[in-house]
């Protein structure tokens, strides 16, 4: 396997009315071809903007600083005609909510041959091919009959998969998916997971998974890192970071779960305290004051996200979970 | 006597120029005092126009509904009774429910005076529902906006309880939340059944929760209640094809690596509902007499009921429910 994606040191600043507020701090990661590569952390813990930065979908006064080393260039600092190349044909991206990424007035034809033709310069008859061969792909029955359809006459699984046909249309490497199946039911999701693994193994496509579903993290990532407050906390292989975490919020995200063969009655246990706001994160670890293992250390000094063993990496003083 | 019961419960709505749409077809659903029943089925089952006519916020157009026994009246533009009040409603995105300008202490206030509740007591009751949710009661003043999700959604419960509820719908409450957000108001529910005797109809998509707090779950699929059962047997052992493809769908956080079942197909419009059993072309276990004719549910024992002709005592064959294979 080689790395397809490096990146060091990410920081992203976004500027707000009330001054400029780090939502990413100082973020390493590598994602290796043909690899799903999971980031999961609760809502507002930075994982979104982190790869918007990839692909420079930051909002206007947004700062970024660090590197993104993707076949021996640095998306951070790609300027329009290289950035241009770069999006959609090398790195591409599925939203949550396919209805607000889809065109609602142009039909799902329209919007696939539009991106076969601009990235591949194909015929107009040569597009229309792809693009079937496309919603082939990604399993939407009757493909011929669906070019004519507008995205709103198809189900929410249907048209995340017609926005991953999208994606798809220019042969990209890299898909980064944003919480792609949170709003489908589980039975969809499956079938969502499914074709992403698919593409995975028979095309080789390397995929960022943004999702704060620890299930959809295990039953497909081989990676997975841990967001907190705008940084990486834990990350390594999924099993044996869900079999056995090393830092405290990791394992306290994972206690949260209901568990099916739990005894019954047994409470759920939840994290004391919610997660800090950009705004206002604690000094030292962000997590100190929710953590009931914090040191004096933690709460004065940013813990390095460090190797623990060949695969880990866990950014904790205490570090409560060291296996004897 | 339940605390809510729905009996043979239809929903349609009249949409110009699609014709009458049948979203409860026909479902019943009891909840006893101090018990969680968990209504689970894909989007597009029926379970918000249920839990929507549970309430009256939408019209019957056939069943009935009872509150500890009593017909609840349709909800019309003058205020309801006290009785009615007695069922009340939580919605997935309480930012939407709350309102923005007033602040929690006010809205919460209504509630009390629904249930008749002295002025003057107002404050002492706000703080101790405040309380009972696990928040501040220093933040009685404070606007939605200054709350976190999960919060707002206890905020929330704390409004429905105030109007002294004896039966609560809560529609997908905890959707919206991150995991620990939502343990702690799973948790919360199970409190408010156990130590107040509340019956909860808790509607929900997410399984593995449902799993967790209910007593009961019933499953629905296009407008029909298709399985009911103690919630550890329904997991365990489901008895309807629609209950196992849902449980197989589940993906857990075990780190085993396995990518969960995907149920081919989806949810057909429910103005065009297929023949016989509504399940029939989604179902691996199809054989003729689906197609032809309804399941009605079968009385399994042990408390459990499934509309499926292969829990027919009559022609029951023997072979437990197979897994399948999935296409991607």
């Amino acid at each position: 396997m080689s790395t397809l994606l490096d990146v060091q040191g990410l920081t992203v600043t976004l500027a707000t009315n009330s001054g400029p507020m780090t939502i990413v701090d100082d973020v390493d990661y590598a994602v290796e071809q043909g690899q799903v590569f999971g980031v999961a952390g609760e809502s507002g813990s930075g994982k979104t903007i982190s790869v918007l930065a990839l692909m420079q979908l930051l909002p206007a006064g947004a700062q970024t600083s660090g590197r993104a080393n993707y076949g021996g260039q640095d998306l951070l600092s790609l300027r329009s005609r290289a950035l241009r190349r770069v999006r959609g044909a090398e790195l591409a991206m599925v939203f949550q909510d396919p209805l607000t990424s889809l065109h609602p007035m142009l039909s799902i034809g329209k919007q696939l041959t539009e991106h076969v033709r601009s990235h591949e310069g194909a015929s107009r008859s040569a597009a229309a091919k792809r693009a079937v061969e496309l919603l082939e792909e990604v399993r939407i029955p009757d493909p011929e009959h669906a070019l004519h359809g507008f995205p709103h006459q198809f189900s929410g699984g249907m048209r995340q998969r017609i926005a991953i046909a999208i994606a798809l249309a220019a042969r990209p490497k890299l898909l980064i998916a944003d919480e792609p199946t949170t709003a489908l039911d589980v039975t969809v999701q499956a079938g969502i997971l499914r074709l992403l693994d698919r593409l995975r193994r028979e095309n080789g496509l390397s995929v960022i998974l943004i999702t704060h579903d620890l299930g959809v993290m295990s039953s497909i990532a081989d990676e997975v890192a841990i967001f907190y407050a705008g940084r990486i906390v834990e990350s390594g292989p999924t099993h044996d970071l869900l079999t056995a975490p090393r830092h405290p919020y990791t394992r306290a995200l994972l206690d949260a779960l209901p568990h099916p063969e739990a005894a019954e009655g047994t409470a759920l246990i939840a994290i004391p305290g919610s997660p800090p706001t950009p705004r206002a994160r604690p000094s030292g670890c962000a997590f100190h004051p929710r953590c009931p293992y914090a040191s004096d250390q933690s709460r004065v000094e940013v813990p390095p996200l460090v190797a623990v063993s060949e695969s880990r990496l866990l950014a904790c003083h205490v570090d409560p979970f060291r296996p004897a | 006597m339940s605390a809510l019961e729905i009996r043979d419960l239809e929903v349609v709505y009249h949409d110009r120029g699609r014709g009458p749409v049948r979203a409860v077809a026909g479902a019943s659903i009891s909840v006893e005092r101090g018990q969680i029943v968990g209504l689970v089925g894909e989007s597009g089952c029926g379970k918000s126009s249920l839990a929507k006519a549970a309430v009256g916020l939408v019209p019957r157009a056939a069943g009935e509904v009872l509150l500890d026994g009593r017909p609840l009246s349709p909800l019309r533009r003058k205020a309801r009774s006290r009785e009615d009040a007695r069922v009340q409603m939580v919605f997935q995105n309480p930012f939407a429910s709350l309102n923005p300008r007033r602040t929690i202490g006010a809205q919460i206030a209504d509630g009390l005076t629904l249930a008749g509740v002295p002025s003057g007591s107002h404050q002492a009751q706000t703080t101790a529902l405040l309380d009972e949710v696990g928040i501040a009661a220093a933040a009685v003043g404070r606007y939605p906006h200054q709350f976190s999700g999960g919060q707002r959604q206890r905020i929330a419960i704390a409004r429905a309880l105030a109007a002294n509820p004896s039966v609560v719908v809560l529609d997908e409450p905890l959707s919206s939340l991150d995991a620990s957000a939502q343990a702690q108001a799973a948790n919360l529910l199970v409190r408010l059944a156990r130590d107040r005797g509340l019956a909860l109809l808790l509607i929900s998509h997410d399984l593995g929760i449902v799993n967790h707090v209910a007593d009961v779950v019933s499953v629905m699929y296009l407008g029909v209640v298709v399985e009911t059962a103690p919630t550890r047997t329904l997991w365990e052992a489901p008895q309807h094809p629609y209950t196992e493809a849902l449980v197989a769908a589940i993906p857990h956080a075990d780190g085993a690596g396995v990518l969960p079942e995907a149920l081919p197909g989806e949810v057909p419009d429910p103005a065009q509902p297929p023949s016989g059993c509504r399940f029939h072309p989604r179902c691996p276990h199809v054989f003729d007499r689906c197609v032809a004719e309804v399941p009605p549910l079968y009385d399994l024992g042990a408390e459990r009921t499934a509309a499926c002709f292969l829990r027919d005592p009559e022609t029951r064959p023997t072979a437990p429910l197979n897994p399948r294979e999935t296409a991607t």
